[in-house]
C-alpha cells in the first residue's frame, strides 16, 4: 500500500494539475486535447473513489498516468476504488487512440504500478510482468479491461470467439459498455441473442444495407427495451426531508440473466420488488424470478406476430415455469395501446390463458428506434 | 435468438396506391436518393430521407399485401447470411446490384436479379433453395409485370447457439497476436518518436500483431518528412495501419513504395514555373496573397466527422483532382500546409498512390510542402 508521504505528495501534484487545468481551460474556456494533462476525481456523493491525473504520450503512443490516488472505502465492495480507477484508465487508453500500454510516472508510488491495481490484478488472476517498471502492457490491459466489464461466462466466451475469428476486439466491446453505449445487460442481449453481434456492436451496415440495418435496428431496439426495465427495477428512490431522491451509487440487488434462446431476461433479487408497468400490484419476492420475453413491436407488428410470440412464450413456459415461485411477462412497447381493442381483448384472454402477464413499457418504437439510432451511431464513432 | 426472414411480396402495378401513397412514387424517389447518396455529397440528411422512404415503401407494403390478394414468399432466416457472405466476397457489386435493397420496381427485375444470379454463383451458393425461391420468384413477377418489395419479419427462432468448447478458445484467445512489451524510450524528439513509433508498428504488423501508428496531435510537419522517409525507404512495400486520438481507423497508408527520383530528372523538371498552392482554404487568411488556389475548400473537409472520415474525404477529393492535373501537364507545386492532420494524412496517401501509378514515367508532378514557423516557410523534402 502506499506510504502517507506518497498520498500526501500524490495529492500535492493534484492540486497542482488542477491549478494547471483551471488556468490553461477553464479559465480561457477551452477544452484539452488528449496530449494535455487532465485531472480526474472519481467520487459518488462525498466518498472520493480515486483523484486521477492522465494525459495520451504522443511520443511513445501510451496513457500516461502522473497521479493515482485511490481509496478503498469500506462501506463500498473491495477494491472499489481501484476498479473505478482501472475502468477509467484502460477506457481512456483506448479512447485516446494508443496502444493501451499503461505507464505511471514516478509520482504514482514511485514509479511502480499503484498497490490496489495490482491487488484487482491477482484477483483477476492477471499477472503484471512490469510492476516496479510502473507498465502495464496492451496484452495484460487486454486481459484486465475483459475481466473488468463483468460479462458472463457465456458473453466472455462469445466475445473471445469473436476476437479469435477477428471480428471484433474484446477492447471494443469492453469500451463501448463501460464508456456508456450499451449496458451490462444490453449488450449481454446483443452479444448472445443474435447471430452477428459484431455488426451490431460496429454498426457496421449504413442505411442503404437496408436489410442488414433493420436488422441490426431491430436487434438494438429489443435489447434498449430490455434494458428500460432493469433501469426500471434497479432504481431506488430514497426520500431526504420528505422530497425524494435518487442515489447514483444505490441500485436495488438484482440479478439479472438472459436466455438467448428465447430473448428473455431472468431477474431475481434478495429483496421485495414491486414489478411496474403491468395491470396488477405484484412483487418480486426472496426467491422468485421473473422471466421477461423482450419483444420491441410496433402496433402492427404486435397483431402480425402475437401467435408465434405465444408459441415462443409456451416454449418458455415450459423451460421455466415448474413452480409457482416464476412468474412469465411479455414486455411490449406502449404502441400496444394502438391496438384495436377487440384484439387486445384476444390477446389478453391468451395470454391468461398461459398465465403470463403483459407488461406495457412507457417507451414507444419510435423512441425506442431513435435511441438505437443514436447508439449505432455511436457505436460507429468509437474506435475500431 | 433473434433473426430476420425476408418476405418477397410481388405488388401489381394497379394495387401500388394506397392511403393517398404511391408505392412507385416512393421507389422512384428512394432511386435517386441511392444515386446520391454514391456521390457521397451531404451523406447524413440524404441516409435520413432514404431512411424514411424505405419505412414508407415498407408501411405501404405491408398494407398492400394484407388488403390484396398477393403472390409472397418468405426466404427463411438462413437468407441474411447468404446476404452477408456475399457483401463480404464482393462489396462493390454487391452494392452496384442492390443486393441489400428492400424494393425492386418493375422495370429494374430483370436486370437485378441477373446481377443476383450472377453474384451468387461466384459465391457458390447458386444452388442454395433461397436462392432459387428467390430467383423464380422475380422471374414470375417480371411475366407478371410486378413490382417486388422485400419485406423484413423479425422472429425468434429459439434457436440454442452451440457451445463454445470454453478451455480450447481460451487457449486460442491466449494465443492470439498482442503485444506484451514495453515501451522503454520516451525522450526522443517528435521526429525521432514518430519514425520510432513506425518501425514499432512494422515489426509487430509483420508478427501479425495488430498495431496501428496514432498520428494525431503530431504536428504536420513532422507526418510528411516522416512519412516522406518511409515511402521513400527501400523495404517491403506494405500498407501501414493508421489510427486517430478519437479511436478513428483510416485507410492504411502505402510506405516502402517509391524510388527516389534522379538528381538530373528532378532538375529537368526546375524549368517549369512554380506553382503556390495552399493545402486548405479558410484557414490562414494571410496565405491568401500568396497562394494562386487552395486545394481543399474548408466547407468540403471540415464537416465535423471522425479523423478517419475526414482523411477519407480529403483521399477521395485529392484521387480526383490528381489525374486531372496529370491531364493537365507538368506541374511544380509549393503546397502550403495550414495543418489538420486528417487533412494532410489523406493528400499524401492519394499522393503517393498517385506517384507510384507515375512511377515509370519521367517525373511530371514535384510537390514541395511548405511549413510555417513564425516568420517564414520552410521547405519539405520534394515529393515526386
Amino acid at each position: 500500500m502506499p506510504t502517507s508521504e506518497e498520498v500526501l505528495d500524490g495529492l500535492e501534484i493534484f492540486k497542482k494539475h488542477v491549478k494547471e487545468y483551471g488556468d490553461n481551460f477553464r479559465k480561457r474556456n477551452k477544452l484539452p486535447k488528449n496530449y494535455d494533462f487532465r485531472p480526474y476525481r472519481w467520487c459518488s456523493r462525498d466518498i472520493v473513489f480515486s483523484l486521477l491525473v492522465v494525459r495520451h504520450n504522443r511520443r511513445g503512443n501510451y496513457l500516461e498516468v502522473d497521479v493515482c490516488l485511490i481509496a478503498n472505502p469500506p462501506q463500498y465492495v473491495e477494491n472499489s476504488g481501484a476498479r473505478v480507477a482501472l475502468g477509467f484508465l484502460l477506457s481512456e487508453a483506448y479512447k485516446c487512440g494508443g496502444t493501451m500500454e499503461i505507464v505511471f510516472s514516478k509520482n504514482v508510488e514511485g514509479g511502480r504500478v499503484p498497490a490496489y491495481i495490482c491487488d484487482l490484478a491477482i484477483d483477476m488472476g492477471v499477472k503484471l510482468k512490469y510492476v516496479f517498471e510502473g507498465h502495464i502492457t496492451p496484452l495484460e490491459a487486454r486481459l484486465l479491461y475483459l475481466g473488468l466489464a463483468g460479462f458472463s461466462e457465456k458473453a466472455k466466451n462469445k466475445i473471445m470467439k469473436m476476437a479469435v475469428d477477428g471480428l471484433i476486439s474484446p477492447e471494443r466491446v469492453c469500451f463501448l459498455m463501460m464508456g456508456g453505449v450499451w449496458s451490462l445487460p444490453e449488450a449481454e442481449s446483443i452479444i448472445l441473442g443474435t447471430g452477428h453481434p459484431e455488426r451490431t456492436l460496429q454498426s457496421m451496415s449504413e442505411p442503404e444495407d437496408r436489410h442488414l440495418f433493420l436488422n441490426d435496428l431491430m436487434v438494438s431496439s429489443t435489447a434498449i427495451l430490455g434494458g428500460a426495465l432493469d433501469r426500471k427495477l434497479l432504481r431506488v428512490e430514497l426520500t431526504d426531508n420528505g422530497k425524494i431522491i435518487e442515489s447514483e451509487d444505490y441500485e436495488s440487488p438484482l440479478s439479472i440473466e438472459f436466455d438467448p434462446v428465447f430473448f428473455a431476461k431472468i431477474y431475481r433479487s434478495d429483496t421485495e420488488l414491486i414489478i411496474p408497468w403491468i395491470n396488477e400490484n405484484h412483487l418480486l419476492s426472496s426467491g422468485m424470478q421473473m422471466v421477461v420475453m423482450v419483444r420491441a413491436r410496433s402496433d402492427s407488428e404486435v397483431q402480425k406476430y402475437f401467435l408465434k410470440d405465444l408459441d415462443g412464450l409456451k416454449k418458455l413456459i415450459a423451460k421455466y415455469r415448474k413452480d409457482q415461485t416464476t412468474m412469465i411477462f411479455y414486455l411490449i412497447p406502449r404502441d400496444y395501446e394502438d391496438v384495436p381493442q377487440s384484439v387486445k381483448e384476444k390477446i389478453q384472454e391468451q395470454l391468461d390463458g398461459e398465465g403470463v402477464y403483459l407488461m406495457i413499457a412507457p417507451e414507444s418504437m419510435a423512441s425506442l428506434n431513435k435511441e438505437a439510432i443514436h447508439r449505432l451511431e455511436t457505436g460507429r464513432r468509437t474506435r475500431q | 435468438m433473434m433473426k430476420t426472414t425476408i418476405w418477397l411480396v410481388a405488388i401489381p402495378d394497379e394495387a401500388c396506391v394506397m392511403e393517398r401513397l404511391d408505392l412507385r412514387t416512393l421507389m422512384n424517389r428512394a432511386l435517386k436518393i441511392e444515386q446520391r447518396l454514391k456521390k457521397k455529397v451531404d451523406e447524413e440528411a440524404e441516409q435520413r430521407r432514404y431512411q424514411i422512404l424505405c419505412d414508407r415503401i415498407e408501411y405501404l407494403g405491408n398494407q398492400i399485401s394484407i388488403s390484396e390478394t398477393i403472390e409472397s414468399v418468405s426466404l427463411g432466416t438462413d437468407y441474411l447470411d447468404l446476404l452477408l457472405r456475399i457483401q463480404k466476397q464482393y462489396p462493390e457489386e454487391c452494392l452496384s446490384a442492390r443486393l441489400l435493397a428492400n424494393f425492386c420496381p418493375a422495370h429494374l427485375l430483370e436486370k437485378q436479379i441477373e446481377a443476383f444470379e450472377s453474384l451468387t454463383k461466384r459465391a457458390g451458393i447458386g444452388e442454395q433453395k433461397e436462392v432459387r425461391d428467390k430467383t423464380g420468384f422475380y422471374r414470375r413477377a417480371i411475366k407478371s409485370g410486378c413490382h417486388v418489395l422485400e419485406l423484413p419479419e423479425f422472429i425468434s427462432d429459439e434457436e440454442e447457439a452451440g457451445d463454445l468448447v470454453a478451455g480450447d478458445l481460451h487457449q486460442k484467445f491466449l494465443s492470439l497476436p498482442m503485444n506484451d512489451q514495453i515501451t522503454t524510450s520516451n525522450n526522443a524528439n517528435a521526429f525521432i518518436a514518430l519514425r520510432n513509433q513506425i518501425k514499432a508498428v512494422i515489426a509487430q504488423v509483420e508478427k501479425g500483431i495488430p498495431a496501428a501508428v496514432n498520428v494525431s496531435d503530431i504536428a504536420h510537419n513532422v507526418i510528411t518528412e516522416i512519412l516522406h522517409e518511409f515511402v521513400y525507404k527501400s523495404g517491403k512495400p506494405m500498407y501501414l495501419p493508421v489510427v486517430y486520438g478519437d479511436g478513428s481507423k483510416a485507410r492504411p497508408f502505402p510506405i516502402h513504395c517509391l524510388k527516389p527520383r534522379k538528381d538530373n530528372a528532378i532538375k529537368a523538371l526546375s524549368v517549369y514555373p512554380l506553382l503556390n498552392v495552399g493545402m486548405m482554404s479558410g484557414r490562414h487568411h494571410e496565405l491568401d496573397d500568396l497562394i494562386k488556389f487552395y486545394f481543399y475548400r474548408n466547407q468540403e473537409i471540415s464537416t465535423g466527422k471522425t479523423a478517419a472520415e475526414t482523411d477519407e474525404t480529403a483521399y477521395r477529393k485529392a484521387k480526383e483532382i490528381f489525374p486531372v492535373i496529370h491531364r493537365e501537364g507538368i506541374f511544380r507545386i509549393a503546397f502550403y500546409q495550414t495543418g489538420f492532420q486528417p487533412v494532410v494524412m489523406g493528400f499524401y496517401r492519394a499522393l503517393t498512390e498517385e506517384l507510384i501509378k507515375r512511377e515509370k514515367l519521367p517525373p511530371q508532378l514535384e510537390l514541395i510542402p511548405q511549413y510555417y514557423f513564425g516568420d517564414y516557410y520552410e521547405n519539405g523534402k520534394t515529393w515526386a
